[in-house]
């Protein structure tokens, strides 16, 4: 134990609850948010369970994949939320059927 | 659906995430804490390859590929945020009523424009601060990138812009330099005789940084203008 299990702990955490949120809500906003709840879990795990280095300092293989990964999430919510408006534009509901 | 017959469903999936979770958790804490051979081998390469800072390493020099098509994957969503607004159509005015309207803010105070002349200078430097210490301290493109376009999102609040603006050759330009520097130096290098992306050790310093400063612009000017197409009301109505 290093006293920084905390973070990947919280990590663990929210991807729990943002996979809930994406499986259960109708609503795509609540789908997108949920979305990023997991993504920011998954990268609080990574850099949670990375390796400390010789020296104490922090490993730089998962920071620079975290990095990464935030970028890409940016992007995809960005589409995303421009898909759901583009629905909500169509349709008049950002809202996927219930009783498909 | 009624609420009723959601319920199992809504169980099903809390038990499930709650294991995963657990399980997350579990793997978290019985994790045997080991030195990773990783890290000390990327520190060793960092230093012998000029770069001080080991993030910088690898996401530039040894895993350059991962960001190469990072920013790709920026410029790809922002032309799908175009395609599914319309915005194209739009500005070669093929539908005028698609231009849409930007809400503006009502700043009869002048309260945000007195912020931004505090604001600008300071997140100007922040911003090129961060980029510049990329190579040997935490910071790079990415960060810098962000701070310019919260710069640039608060001067389109203050100055809304014709979101035909965010579509000039400029804009495009600026929003597409980064991939295409990026991949310029990377077709270098092999024209160089070397493997795509493999930097030569004496030109590393000055490769980082031309790709940082492109791609720090490229990645400001694409999220502003998610910004601008976001606050851009009625422009897919059709």
């Amino acid at each position: 134990m290093s006293g920084l299990e905390i973070y990947a702990l919280t990590g663990a955490a929210l991807v729990a609850i943002g996979l809930h949120a994406i499986a259960v809500r109708p609503s795509l906003l609540v789908k997108i948010i949920g979305f990023n709840v997991m993504s920011t879990g998954v990268f609080l795990l990574l850099v949670g369970l990375a390796p400390r280095a010789a020296d104490g300092g922090p490993d730089p293989v998962p920071q620079a994949m975290v990095l990464t990964g935030i970028v890409v999430a940016v992007s995809v919510t960005a589409f995303a939320l421009a898909l759901t408006r583009r629905l909500a534009r169509t349709t008049g509901c950002a809202r996927l059927p219930e009783d498909a | 659906m009624p609420e009723s017959r959601r319920r199992p469903a809504r169980a099903l999936s809390a038990i499930g995430c709650a294991t995963l979770g657990a399980s997350l958790g579990w793997m978290a804490l019985s994790r045997s804490a080991r030195e990773s051979d990783l890290a000390r081998s990327v520190s060793e390469a960092s230093t012998a390859r000029g770069l001080e800072h080991e993030v910088t390493a690898v996401l530039l020099d040894f895993r350059g590929y991962d960001t190469l098509l990072e920013t790709a994957v920026l410029l790809a969503a922002l032309t799908g945020v175009w395609a599914v607004h319309g915005t194209l159509e739009a500005s070669r005015g093929e539908s005028p009523r698609a231009r849409g309207t930007r809400e503006t803010i009502d700043d009869p105070s002048g309260l945000v424009d007195g912020l931004l002349r505090v604001l600008a200078p300071i997140l100007l430097v922040a911003s090129a601060y961060l980029g510049w210490a990329g190579s040997h301290a935490p910071g790079g493109a990415f960060q810098a990138g962000t701070v310019l376009a919260s710069l640039l999102i608060l001067l389109t609040l203050a100055h809304p812009i014709d979101p035909g603006a965010a579509l000039s050759r400029g804009a495009r330009a600026l929003s597409s330099a980064g991939l295409w520097v990026f991949i310029s130096v990377a077709l270098g290098t092999g024209l160089g005789g070397r493997a795509f992306l493999d930097y030569p050790t004496a030109w590393m310093k000055p490769l980082v940084w031309l790709i940082e400063s492109a791609v720090a612009i490229s990645v400001a000017t694409i999220l502003a203008i998610f910004f601008v197409e976001a606050s851009r009301s009625g422009g897919e109505r059709s």
